[in-house]
């Protein structure tokens, strides 16, 4: 509900000429969504396709700095979120009496923080985007710490 | 304990180099922004260290009956909070949860020790071991997983129930030592026999005094003593027919259970033959200690496959006495066994087969082919219990509509006609 939710958000805020892309790419990220609660595999290219369909939108109507990227975080984020869970209530082990509601909260307060956090990407983004240069450095930082963090994650325990 | 990623962690962390590379390619910082928190979530969920999870498992009983229900408990403790570990135990062929969860997830605190009580049904004979508890622990953001195995097992023995009986099939031979089989032979005993003229040697106190007067000259009453026999179950483990929750091998083993049972009650001497993939044998004995011998080798049967062709030849001879009573408990499926039951009766062992239908587990086609089919192997059967009974060793079937008592009346009037024919 969720991605399909987030498609069609996109779909409205989207340009005549970017509508066909964001609507098409919005609904297989949806369809992948769905198949990526039994096939797990899939999350990545069920969120690839539903930040494509952003992508299409910024590409084509190439707005000046669009905030609504942090809304386009949070949906991501909570996507993928709901997805885990679905899985793991898809599973056989139940919570504990009193315990079901944590993972909901945990849930919503991811998606909050990634909209605060994508909000601050943008405010940062948007004062080094008067100071010429700041912006390639943000950028090859960002691309930096993200190449250490899929390093870490990939390396052996204890290696 | 193992550690294992989620898989959101790959897709997430894919993710997020993927829209900081598209960012940086398209010159885009709402990219970046998108990628920010996939990016922190995946930097702050590989940071999770295993945590020091303990378990104990605790059982009532090492001994149950069919359709028991077992009390256990999974103890969990914890030197560290864990925001989720996921318990289980596994629980082996013939216990099923009558009560509890299992698995279960559970947030443990620091120092925090928790008791899972749980109700377990047996509902199938089998010796198992019990007690291996598996646990998943995470945190918060559950990208990685840390999953352990604590192995507490213990072995638990479910014994077949037995089955009602209240007569059962009386040997044709009995043996030399004091049982509660009426003999055929005369001696000393209860049962009156006949009368015969008085010897020289005859005790006082057998002269039948009303007798004596009518011919006018002393005339004794002969009795039958009460004498123990031989028993031999003999059971077929060479194949069954089976769906997925029952099969013949679990009735046999049921029907081989009570008459072992109920003829050692009788102060008989039983001994054991599974005659399949693998020989187990017992030889005859009695008493409590064989009853417990006997079952524990029941519950160690199973169906072994096997192309290897046996015959009677390989059981040793020790465990099939002369003059022994061999109960057959077989579904009649494998020519290797119909084979040493044949020949058994060949060897004029006297034999009663307690045929095990494998019919109510098959589920035959309903086209005109399947029909016949089937037709032509109940004939097969039919033909072959009546070979048996042609040796002169008596086939009971047993399935749903029939009962061990009702089964084993059909062997006693049969046995009873055929000794008629036999004088």
């Amino acid at each position: 509900m969720v991605a399909v939710g987030t498609a069609l958000w996109l779909a409205v805020v989207a340009s005549s000429d970017a509508v066909g892309v964001v609507v098409g790419l919005g609904l297989v990220g949806a369809a992948l969504t769905g198949a990526a609660v039994s096939v797990s595999v899939l999350l990545g290219p069920a969120l690839a396709a539903l930040a494509g369909a952003y992508v299409a939108l910024l590409v084509i109507d190439d707005p000046p700095l669009d905030t609504r990227a942090a809304g386009v975080a949070m949906a991501l984020v909570v996507v993928g979120e709901l997805v885990g869970w679905a899985r793991e209530l898809a599973g056989a082990t139940r919570d504990e009496p009193g315990n079901a509601w944590r993972r909901p909260a945990w849930i919503a307060g991811v998606g909050m923080g990634a909209l605060g956090l994508a909000w601050a990407v943008l405010a940062v983004a948007d004062l080094a985007r008067v100071q010429g240069l700041a912006i390639e450095a943000v950028g090859a930082v960002a691309a930096l710490a993200a190449l250490l963090v899929v390093r870490r994650g990939t390396a052996r325990p204890g290696a | 304990m193992t550690r294992a990623a989620d898989a959101r962690l790959g897709a997430y962390a894919v993710f997020a180099a993927a829209a900081l590379v598209a960012a940086l390619a398209l010159r885009r910082t709402e990219l970046a922004a998108i990628a920010a928190p996939f990016a922190l979530l995946v930097a702050l969920g590989v940071r999770a260290r295993p945590p020091r999870l303990r378990a104990w498992f605790e059982l009532d009983r090492e001994r149950a009956l069919e359709g028991d229900v077992l009390d256990a408990t999974v103890t969990v403790r914890t030197d560290q909070a864990v925001d989720r570990v996921e318990v289980g135990l596994a629980l082996p062929d013939g216990l099923e949860l009558a009560e509890g969860r299992n698995p279960v997830a559970l947030r443990l605190a620091n120092g925090e020790e928790r008791e899972l009580p749980l109700r377990l049904r047996c509902v199938r004979w089998s010796s198992v071991e019990i007690g291996e508890v598996w646990l998943r622990a995470r945190d918060h953001i559950g990208l990685v997983r840390f999953e352990g195995r604590i192995d507490r097992r213990r072995p638990l023995k479910i014994y077949p129930t037995a089955e009602r009986l209240r007569s059962l099939v009386s040997p044709a031979h009995t043996q030399a030592t004091t049982g509660s089989e009426v003999a055929r032979l005369r001696g000393e005993g209860l049962e009156f026999a006949d009368t015969r003229p008085f010897v020289p040697g005859d005790r006082v106190r057998t002269i039948n005094w009303r007798a004596t007067a009518r011919r006018g000259a002393l005339v004794v009453n002969e009795r039958h003593p009460e004498r123990n026999a031989d028993v031999v179950v003999f059971l077929d483990s060479f194949a069954e027919a089976r769906t997925s929750d029952e099969g013949t091998l679990e009735q046999a083993v049921r029907t081989a259970a009570t008459v072992s049972r109920r003829y050692l009650e009788r102060r008989d001497r039983v001994g054991l033959v599974a005659f399949g993939g693998i020989l187990r044998w017992l030889e005859p004995g009695g008493g409590l200690v064989q009853q417990y011998r006997l079952v524990d080798a029941l519950l160690e049967t199973g169906v072994e496959f096997s192309y290897a062709w046996k015959d009677v030849d390989v059981i040793p001879a020790r465990t099939l006495p002369p003059r022994a009573l061999v109960v057959a408990v077989t579904p009649l499926l494998d020519e290797r066994s119909i084979g040493a039951l044949l020949d058994l009766c060949g060897r004029g062992h006297d034999l009663v087969v307690l045929e095990i239908s494998p019919e109510p587990f098959l589920e035959p086609g309903s086209d005109r082919s399947d029909l016949a089919a089937l037709r032509l192997w109940r004939l097969q059967r039919a033909e072959l219990r009546a070979r048996f009974e042609r040796l002169g060793a008596a086939v009971a079937t047993l399935d749903d509509d029939v009962t061990m008592e009702e089964a084993l009346e059909g062997v006693r009037a049969y046995r009873r006609h055929a000794r008629l024919v036999q004088r």
